[in-house]
């Protein structure tokens, strides 16, 4: 048996060799209160989303790197990423809250720039390695746009976090996070950022009257 | 016997009037209600609704009163259903309960409707701190508590699950609310369409499937069928959302509340989601699912013993009142 290393929403990942480098194996496990056609395109849509996406942006932000892909078992084996999430580091006392959010901030104005949508910017997401860096992983629900408005909704999904399950650290990481976004985005910086409080005063009930 | 105190709860957010007898140990000695029923094909209008809610109110309350074996002179706290919901209809609640607040010099707790599903779910289930799945009318959203307040760690972008069922309802000529219907059809087919399946990161999108499956009736697709895809697609949308949120809060217990929460094929969506990761779901019964005063009176005695109240002349109705904005001193 395989060492479980993490049993995430959708996939549950194994520790694994490939040629000797050790690995690990995310595969997208079935789900059994969705119909198979539903199942079966979501998890082998994801995996190929998955694996294209990280080839594409290998060699602009830190992402793991891929070593094989079997859409029939909605497999993809890569590199095992020695670290620990953002969300468990933002709890600790210890953890430079300023800086986390700056990296952040950067690496996803990066993928705006070149109008890529991470589509699931949560803390779970992001690992901070031994060095410092954050490494993004998770992709399967990414795409492409040139659209403000998806780069704002890619954005909203990291706010709502920060204030759901980072409540005490929200301010700190979210201002930061934005000084990264516009040391690298420029002028369309605040736009992009009003466009995230429309979005939000457009969620339900959000209007104050 | 009643021995602490005793709260009467007005619920009137929407189509529905309801009063309740509760008392601080969590017994519900009465929840009476009356719906407000729109003419088959269109929605609940306001006017119609807060009218209906107003010519009912006396009796429901007296009702409520009767049945529980309660003297308006033994109630201790009024508690009203201050928003979110529909202007006109919230004033009709909190118009009745002014009155009793002012006329028995007891005192007026304004409530949170949604927190109320949460509050009165966790009471009936013995749950504790679940994940919880809030899906009706007015709301679809997934919660967690943390530090202070019910957090969203998902939520729709744009219709809700209820509006999405009773929108389609509509569309095929059935009277709102349209769920049993709904439900009851899809049961007749295992033929499933194809419709779009829109989770974004936390949150789910159901505006795409709407115009999907009207389409899918205009081009003359069985209605058995639309509805049979309509709850797959959704339910299993809400599933895959609920065990992101399960996963990321590391959490071991589900309940789902709200009017939808009474769907058969929505809990055996996340009865199998739940068995595969050890975690336990708990729904809501079916009788205190829909918008009930029962939510109202419970959450109210809660709200009020951990110092929520108001004046007569300060008390307010707000028709948008996210919940993940209100202070929930009761909880840790």
């Amino acid at each position: 048996m395989a060492e479980i290393i993490n049993i995430g929403a959708e996939a549950t990942v194994t520790a694994t060799e490939w040629f000797g480098i050790s690995a690990i194996s995310k595969r997208r496990d079935v789900k059994k209160y969705r119909r198979q056609e539903i199942d079966e395109f979501i998890r082998s849509n994801r995996t190929l989303k998955e694996a294209n996406m990280l080839n594409r942006v290998r060699e602009k932000v830190d992402v793991p790197s891929i070593y094989f892909v079997d859409l029939r078992q909605s497999e993809i084996i890569m590199e095992n990423i020695d670290g620990t999430k953002v969300r468990d580091v933002l709890t600790k006392d210890e953890s430079d809250k300023a800086e986390i959010g700056r990296i952040i901030g950067e690496m996803v104005a990066i993928l705006h720039k070149n109008h890529i949508i991470h589509g699931d910017l949560t803390t779970s997401n992001m690992i901070i390695r031994k060095n410092g860096n954050i490494c993004l992983i998770d992709f399967g629900l990414s795409s492409t746009s040139k659209k403000l408005e998806d780069k704002g909704v890619d954005i909203r999904l990291f706010k709502g976090i920060l204030q759901s399950a980072h409540n005490d650290v929200f301010n700190v990481v979210f201002n930061n996070f934005k000084k990264g976004y516009k040391s690298v985005m420029k002028n369309s910086t605040e736009e992009i950022f009003s466009i995230v409080k429309k979005i939000e005063m457009r969620g339900r009930y959000a209007r104050v009257d | 016997m009643k021995t602490g105190q005793i709260c009467i709860g007005l619920e009137s957010t929407a189509h529905t009037f309801g009063a309740s007898i509760v008392d601080a140990d969590g017994n519900i000695f009465s929840d009476v209600k009356d719906i407000y029923k729109a003419p088959k094909g269109s929605g609940i209008h306001p006017r119609e609704a807060s009218r209906h809610h107003s010519n009912i109110a006396n009796e429901v309350i007296q009702k409520a009163l009767d049945e529980a074996k309660v003297k308006y002179t033994e109630l201790d706290i009024v508690s009203y259903s201050a928003g979110p919901g529909i202007g006109p209809c919230l004033r009709v609640g909190a118009t009745a309960a002014r009155a009793l607040s002012l006329k028995l010099n007891k005192p007026l707790v304004p409530v949170n409707h949604a927190i109320g599903h949460i509050e009165l779910g966790c009471l009936l289930t013995g749950t504790t701190d679940p994940v919880n799945l809030l899906v009706s009318g007015g709301h679809t959203m997934i919660l967690g508590f943390n530090s202070g307040k019910w957090r969203a760690f998902g939520e729709t972008l744009d219709l809700t699950i209820g509006q999405l069922i009773d929108q389609i309802g509509r569309y095929a000529g059935y009277s709102s609310p349209a769920g049993a219907t709904i439900e009851k059809l899809a049961s007749e087919s295992e033929n499933y369409l194809r419709l779009p399946y829109s989770v974004k990161g936390n949150d789910v999108s159901f505006s795409g499937m709407l115009t999907s499956a009207k389409k899918m009736i205009d081009r003359g697709e069985k209605i058995e069928d639309v509805c049979f895809s309509l709850q797959e697609t959704s339910y299993a949308m809400l599933a895959e959302v609920t065990e992101r949120a399960l996963s990321f809060l590391e959490k071991k217990e589900v309940i789902i509340t709200g009017g939808v929460a009474a769907s058969t094929r929505l809990k055996e969506m996340l009865e199998d989601m739940c068995n595969e990761r050890d975690s336990k779901l708990s729904v809501i019964p079916r009788n205190y699912a829909g918008d009930c005063g029962a939510q109202i009176a419970w959450t109210g005695i809660l709200a009020y013993n951990s110092g929520t109240k108001v004046s007569v002349d300060e008390s307010w109705v707000k028709q948008s009142w996210r919940l993940d904005r209100v202070d929930v001193k009761w909880r840790k």
